[in-house]
């Protein structure tokens, strides 16, 4: 548990791990809190070291998914608190900052953030016209005109009776 | 709040370089904002639209065109009844199917109301269908790797008014099958994998004139009632369902199940049938030839024993030639026997058909003969 209102994280008697970014910013988690992610929970169940350099997670991502780990490591924290909590998490964040979140979370295996986050990206998408999330995502519309035409063509089932928006 | 109360970001030791490191994220300049995620994550984002909405990806790139496929659920639903509709349906299925890796797939769902359809095959599902079965049409059913509960069954027999064949292959689910329809003509069944020990399988079918049946040996039975159509009939046993342990009991229920197939013109018995016997010591084999069948009752052996008979001593085999057939299916019978029964002592052919002449059956008693024994000490009687 991370907490500051007790005798402070570094004398704190519950054990904790360090954690470092890519970018070799390094933070003190309570390993109640580390173990939630699947992976470190493999790492730390095959190693003494307390600290875990992540190569492929940035700052600012791994802050977050700490934050979240921090929170549902949280006894005093009621299950409603907790999914309020995972809501707003997601809630306002640009799609960029998901796409990382998501990569994230897979791969330190939170799984339930994981979902979440790709519900949140899908939640973006849903009722949008290809133009739209090809103009959002900087998709490279790789097809010929004739490829593309005969793709809708066959697949005209799906576009049936749709109302999409374009903004 | 009271997280919002904390500093729930962990504590920062070590902040690095501040100034620069927000700057250093991974793919720093995507091209693709999207399209970079692997497959797996990007299946798990589309999994959260409707199908038809993740369907309509494919046409974002060519990245993108096959990827919705492996959708762990793929559901699909049409209810229209216009032809055109229901042909660009069906065509779509089948593409979407044919693409799919299937590696994902954890549920398949189609509904697809439509009394056309007159012929259907599906493979490794479990057959639930939640609403009434209404296949008005359907004149063959091909299911294999299924799962089949016994009201499933029930269902899918009572509503298939038209069914002229079914063929179930590695099924589980039921144990009794009864196709009292006027159509049903022709039921090929072909491994029945139940877990049971013991387990019995019955048929009853009033209109059927074929009927094969393949079945594990070991712990399974098979129980033919109301099957007085039945002109063509293939049985076979097989030994082998990856446990050897369990006791074959065969003889209690053999008698019945033949004099039930007493009938039939043509009988086919799968040599498994004498494999699954491995400490048989006599074997007495009798054709029974009645001219006033139109046909005549055979037994046709085919491909080889998977075991040899390491017990048998004395075969017996009477009136078991046809002259048609040039002497089959006994010379393949006995010229498999030779070859299997490593302690033969004695095998006696006898045959009293006197429609053979004797020419005729010169050349058979020779053919028989000159089959390679695997017993050194076996004689062979012909008469």
């Amino acid at each position: 548990m991370v907490t500051t209102d007790e005798k402070g994280p570094l004398t704190a008697k519950k054990k904790s791990v360090i954690i470092r970014s890519c970018d070799g910013d390094e933070f003190l988690v309570s390993e109640s809190a580390a173990v939630l992610s699947t992976s470190l929970k493999k790492i730390l169940e095959e190693k003494e070291d307390r600290l875990i350099h992540l190569s492929d997670i940035d700052n600012k991502t791994l802050a977050m998914v700490i934050a979240y780990l921090s929170t549902h490591a949280d006894d005093g924290l009621s299950d409603d608190l907790k999914r309020s909590f995972d809501q707003e998490f997601v809630s306002g964040k640009e799609f960029d900052v998901l796409k990382y979140l998501v990569l994230a979370t897979d791969t330190l295996q939170v799984t339930c953030l994981c979902y979440t986050v790709a519900k949140k990206m899908a939640d973006i998408m849903k009722n949008k016209l290809v133009e739209w999330v090809r103009r959002e995502f900087d998709i490279q519309n790789d097809y010929t005109p004739e490829a593309e035409a005969e793709i809708r063509r066959l697949d005209a089932w799906a576009w049936d009776d749709r109302q999409l928006e374009d903004d | 709040m009271r997280w919002a109360s904390k500093n729930p970001i962990g504590i920062l030791v070590k902040p690095t370089r501040a100034s620069s490191s927000s700057k250093k994220r991974i793919k720093e300049t995507p091209i693709d904002r999207l399209s970079a995620l692997p497959d797996s994550l990007l299946i798990r984002i589309l999994s959260n639209l409707r199908m038809q909405e993740a369907a309509m990806t494919c046409v974002l790139s060519k990245r993108w065109q096959f990827l919705w496929t492996d959708l762990p659920r793929l559901e699909f639903r049409e209810s229209s009844h216009r032809t055109e509709k229901t042909r660009e349906f069906v065509a779509w299925v089948h593409r979407t199917l044919v693409i799919s890796s299937g590696n994902h797939l954890e549920k398949l769902e189609m509904m697809y109301c439509n009394s056309s359809l007159t012929r259907l095959t599906l493979q490794g599902c479990i057959m639930a269908p939640r609403t009434t079965i209404d296949w008005k049409s359907l004149t063959k059913l091909d299911l294999s790797c299924v799962e089949l509960r016994q009201h499933v069954v029930e269902n899918i027999l009572s509503s298939c008014p038209v069914l002229i064949s079914l063929s179930l292959m590695e099924f589980w689910g039921f144990n009794c099958l009864e196709a009292h329809s006027q159509s049903l003509g022709e039921l090929i069944i072909r491994y029945w994998k139940d877990w049971n020990s013991e387990s019995l399988l019955e048929i009853s079918a009033p209109n059927l004139h074929y009927l094969e049946v393949s079945l594990y040996a070991i712990g399974r039975k098979l129980r033919l009632t109301n099957i007085s159509s039945l002109v063509d009939a293939y049985i076979n046993f097989d030994d082998f369902d990856g446990d050897a342990s369990r006791p074959v009991n065969m003889m209690s229920y053999m008698k019945e199940l033949l004099e039930n197939l007493q009938h039939v013109k043509k009988l086919e018995l799968g040599l498994g049938s004498v494999g699954i016997f491995p400490n048989l010591e006599e074997l007495v084999i009798e054709g029974v030839i009645d001219d006033s069948y139109e046909g005549y009752p055979t037994c046709s052996p085919k491909g080889d024993l998977n075991c040899d008979l390491l017990h048998l001593k004395t075969v017996d085999i009477r009136c078991f030639a046809d002259d048609r057939l040039d002497g089959e299916p006994m010379l393949t019978l006995v010229q498999l026997l030779l070859k299997r029964a490593r302690v033969l002592r004695k095998m006696v052919i006898v045959d009293e058909n006197e429609s053979i002449g004797s020419d005729v059956y010169f050349k058979i008693a020779q053919t028989l003969l000159s089959y390679p024994r695997s017993s050194r000490n076996a004689v062979v009687l012909v008469s």
